[in-house]
């Protein structure tokens, strides 16, 4: 993948995190059942979007070093 | 030896700790503003990352935050949510700030904004909003370390002393030694917090509820409208989805902006840096996680706080925690406040001294830096003396500062990113949005939607700036203009 898709996406998945931790988008999941790995489900879904935005910076970052050299 | 005998002294060593390791760091830059302010422009991946993290995780993150999911729910979560979307901008932004910064000589953020759109009544501005937004900020931080030596003496340290000890001990390392005390003492600092943080959040919900799961099961069954967004309000009534979204998002807008924060792009060593500390920055969020745990655990036990943001040590005391865990625990929650708070009051001191009087007054380089020392002391004993007379909930005084830090983000993007923004169309819109912030902070109750002042200000804020920009007829360059005094533009090497 090249860096310009990696930025692409990330930008991407922060747009639709923005739109998911945000009235309406979190919506579906604001209640508390079902627990997920012992946490509620707005908890855990939180947490999850944490993981994500992690993982995809990791991404554009390793990309950009690829081409840097 | 009694059990808050021992935590004392475990607080002792971490004092002391922080002490030596600021006024080491100190004697390793040179003696001008650059080194000062922006370290040289040294710091590299280690440093970086502890100093955002540290600086982003205040005495709000180890107090506030579990007193928020103790008391309003899940209402906290916003707080994990906003760290990761505010941070990303940085990415984009860090470099780019460093770059300038490096060819025009900027050690603040104002410096760049009116590099673009040359003013001084803008970069006024700038230093007046910072200011009355470091000021709550500070007295926040150290209302908690108040808090924390007073909870957990048992009352043998009165808050005024426990806040004025640490604060001793910041005051005169960042007097000393500038921002790159400020950098190593986050990262010892850094390391403290996070240790605490995991080794209390596993550890007390296992202890009561027996894991997790079980605890959350508990909290289900007996206190459901805890658990459902957007959780309550300090009344404990449910919260509005506008105050809830709105909170976040101004939060998210602000975070990268915090001049404090923005500042140390100017301190890294290459671009590269910057982008790293972003993308590991989601790592730090996570050390919430555990924090906010401890919160929930507080919700089903027996016996209740002071106030809510006493519910972490209320915890730790009343489980029978060993004295070596309580203090442990101590000295992650001073590392919290103290690493911000020397980040706050260092860039304080450096933004009233460049961007509010330099650009009226030549004052010499060494002359500078003497000033600036001077303010350290005088706007920690300000804020000292307000945060011990007028003692408010912790959230409440971050909340506020927000709105006004969210005011200064147009100009900053419109400066890096915008090339038809003109002078009058950037003072046009940070004072429109400045003055709708201040309305509606001072009357909540006329907010539409419940939608937090600082929204309603950016809203005015771009649109001003948007509109003014078009119909100026004074073009405004789109060059940059270097700082004048050509001590800024050189960085003398290292000795």
């Amino acid at each position: 993948m090249t860096h310009r898709t990696a930025v692409r996406l990330g930008i991407g998945t922060f747009a639709l995190y923005t739109f998911v931790v945000h009235w309406p988008g979190v919506l579906p999941f604001s209640g508390p059942r079902p627990l997920v790995l012992g946490l509620p489900l707005n908890f855990f879904w939180v947490v999850l979007w944490i993981v994500l935005g992690l993982l995809v910076l990791l991404l554009m970052e390793s990309t950009r070093r690829r081409e840097d050299g | 030896m009694e059990a808050w005998q021992i935590v004392t002294g475990v607080v002792g060593v971490y004092l002391a700790a922080a002490l030596a390791v600021g006024l080491l760091a100190g004697r390793r830059v040179t003696h001008g503003v650059a080194g000062y302010v922006a370290a040289d422009r040294q710091f590299g991946l280690l440093s970086m990352y502890f100093v955002v993290g540290g600086t982003v995780f205040s005495a709000f993150a180890f107090l506030g935050g579990p007193g928020w999911a103790y008391s309003r729910g899940v209402a906290a979560l916003y707080i994990l949510s906003y760290g990761v979307l505010g941070i990303l901008p940085w990415y984009f932004l860090g470099p780019r700030a460093a770059a300038l910064g490096r060819s025009h000589g900027y050690v603040t953020q104002a410096q760049l904004v009116t590099g673009r759109f040359p003013s001084r009544l803008l970069s006024v501005l700038f230093a007046l909003l910072t200011i009355a937004a470091f000021v709550p900020y500070i007295m926040l931080q150290m209302s908690g370390a108040g808090i924390v030596f007073n909870a957990v003496t048992a009352g043998y340290v009165p808050f005024w002393l426990g806040a004025a000890l640490a604060y001793g001990v910041v005051v005169i390392y960042v007097l000393f030694g500038g921002v790159s005390a400020v950098g190593w003492t986050n990262v010892f600092q850094g390391v403290v917090m996070m240790a605490a943080a995991w080794i209390l959040g596993i550890y007390i919900p296992n202890l009561l509820y027996g894991g997790v799961g079980p605890m959350f099961e508990r909290i289900m069954a007996e206190r459901p409208e805890l658990l459902t967004l957007p959780g309550l309000d300090a009344a404990g009534q449910p919260w509005s989805w506008g105050a809830y979204s709105s909170t976040l998002l101004s939060s998210a807008i602000g975070l990268a902006i915090w001049p404090h924060l923005f500042m140390k792009a100017f301190t890294a060593r290459s671009d590269a840096t910057i982008r790293r500390t972003v993308v590991l920055f989601p790592t730090f969020q996570l050390f919430l996680v555990p924090l906010l745990l401890v919160g929930f655990a507080g919700v089903l036990f027996h016996t209740a706080p002071p106030s809510a943001d006493f519910i972490l040590p209320h915890m730790i005391l009343e489980t029978g925690m060993p004295a070596l865990v309580v203090g442990l625990f101590c000295a992650g929650a001073l590392a919290a406040s103290m690493s911000t708070g020397d980040a706050l009051l260092h860039g304080a001191a450096s933004i009233a001294i460049e961007d509010g009087i330099a650009p009226f007054v030549r004052i010499e380089e060494r002359r500078r830096r003497f000033l600036m020392q001077l303010l350290v002391l005088s706007i920690g004993g300000l804020a000292y003396w307000l945060a011990v007379i007028e003692q408010r909930s912790l959230v409440w005084l971050l909340v506020s500062a927000y709105g006004i830090i969210d005011q200064l983000a147009p100009p900053v993007y419109a400066a890096i990113y915008w090339k038809r923004a003109t002078t009058r169309g950037v003072l046009a819109g940070l004072i429109g949005g400045s003055v709708v912030s201040i309305f509606f902070f001072l009357n909540p109750a006329l907010r539409p939607w419940d939608i937090h002042e600082g929204i309603l200000g950016l809203i005015v804020n771009v649109a001003l700036l948007v509109n003014v920009s078009r119909l100026d007829r004074r073009r405004a360059a789109a060059g940059w203009t270097p700082v004048e005094s050509s001590a800024h533009a050189t960085v003398e090497p290292v000795s």
